[in-house]
């Protein structure tokens, strides 16, 4: 059987497990709601990254500079050669968000717990309530790498050109425009619904089993070579906020191996309610 | 015997970004009076912790834990006094 193209990118639940005491392993909660998840109980000595506070700029529509992810790393005690081990709630979504950025600013060994936080637990592995604490470390990041990203005047440009392909991983009623957002989240709805033009539909749920390890590389593989997502093209990846997007990002960059692949983080939040910007429904 | 007076079936995915299990249960948890209760249905363990864990974290009582086959119905009630 194929192996997947990054297999140090994954860590599987017994790997964290006989890794808990390893002091070149930092291993980071990512949640978007941690009253719901890290502080119910969450791996022994792992430290919550609060995806909206920690991850995102403060004021502007962003993720975080490169000066404030420093200060995030050497706060958690994560130099330049710490293996960071990233899991979370929402199955996954918002730890590989932080996997992205890591990647973004040049982290070399950074690692996704296959599975997340729900494996962990339906595994009935040990959890703490215990907030860590580590000693600072020296942290530097790189300029962000921009051959990972996409801008909406970037997707602009690319629009309808040849050996470009978009992939818009929400759900078909998102994607057809029945619906924009949830009603909980007023703040993430769009003006407008659909989607952007060219764009396949494959929800990032299809990469997944059942228990929300990623699948194998052949299955990987057949779903989106079947809908034209061929590792020849420049791919762009999008939701509605950027972390879905994410997943299927890290899908196709690590466990697959394609060599070009963007997230574009504004996704349909921003698209959506974007003046003059092309729709198809 | 509390009433139930509401039910949350989280038993089926949520494909939608970033729609919280937990807030769903919490949605219907508002205005809980003494002697009614919430039933909640969750598949796998991992919700069955996650909804425990948070009901007891803010003052809901864990009223019954009931597993059928792969599948978890709980009920959760008020804790004595003013409703959180």
């Amino acid at each position: 059987m194929a192996t997947y193209a990054d297999p140090l990118a994954l860590v599987d639940t017994e790997w964290v497990a006989q890794h808990l005491q390893d002091p070149k392993v930092r291993i980071v909660e990512v949640d978007y709601d941690p009253g719901s998840a890290y502080h119910l109980g969450h791996i022994p000595g792992a430290i919550l990254f609060d995806w909206r506070k920690d991850l995102n700029d403060p004021v502007r529509r962003d993720i975080l500079s490169r000066e404030a992810f420093e200060a995030l790393n050497s706060r958690a005690g994560i130099a330049n050669d710490t293996t960071v081990v990233l899991y979370g709630d929402f199955r996954n979504w918002f730890a590989a968000f932080a996997f992205w950025i890591y990647k973004l600013y040049g982290h070399q060994d950074v690692r996704l717990l296959n599975g997340g936080r729900k494996k962990w637990i339906e595994e009935k592995r040990p959890l703490s309530e215990e907030v860590p604490a580590y000693p600072p470390a020296t942290y530097q990041a790189r300029e962000p790498d921009a051959r990972l990203r996409a801008h909406l005047p970037y997707v602009l440009n690319v629009l309808g050109k040849r050996g470009v392909a978009m992939v818009d991983v929400r759900s078909p009623a998102e994607f057809s425009g029945e619906i924009t957002a949830p009603p909980e989240y007023p703040n993430e709805a769009a003006q407008r619904g659909g989607h952007i033009p060219g764009a396949v539909n494959i929800p990032w749920s299809k990469a997944l089993n059942d228990d929300d390890t990623f699948k194998d590389p052949d299955s990987l593989r057949q779903i989106y070579e079947a809908a034209g997502i061929t590792p020849d093209k420049e791919i762009i990846t999008y939701c509605r906020i950027g972390e879905r997007s994410s997943v299927t990002w890290f899908v196709l960059r690590h466990l697959l191996g394609y060599p070009n692949v963007r997230n574009y983080d504004g996704s349909w939040s921003e698209w959506g309610n974007t003046i003059g910007v092309p729709i198809e429904r | 015997m509390a009433q139930i007076v509401r039910t949350v079936d989280l038993r089926a995915g949520i494909e939608l970004c970033t729609d919280s299990p937990i807030g769903r249960v919490q949605q219907a948890l508002t205005g809980l009076g003494p002697g009614e209760a919430v039933e909640v249905w969750v598949k796998g363990y991992a919700d069955e912790f996650t909804v425990t864990a948070w009901a007891r974290r803010n003052g809901y009582t864990v009223l019954e834990v009931l597993h059928e086959q792969e599948e978890t119905r709980i009920v959760l009630g008020v804790a004595s006094g003013p409703t959180p």
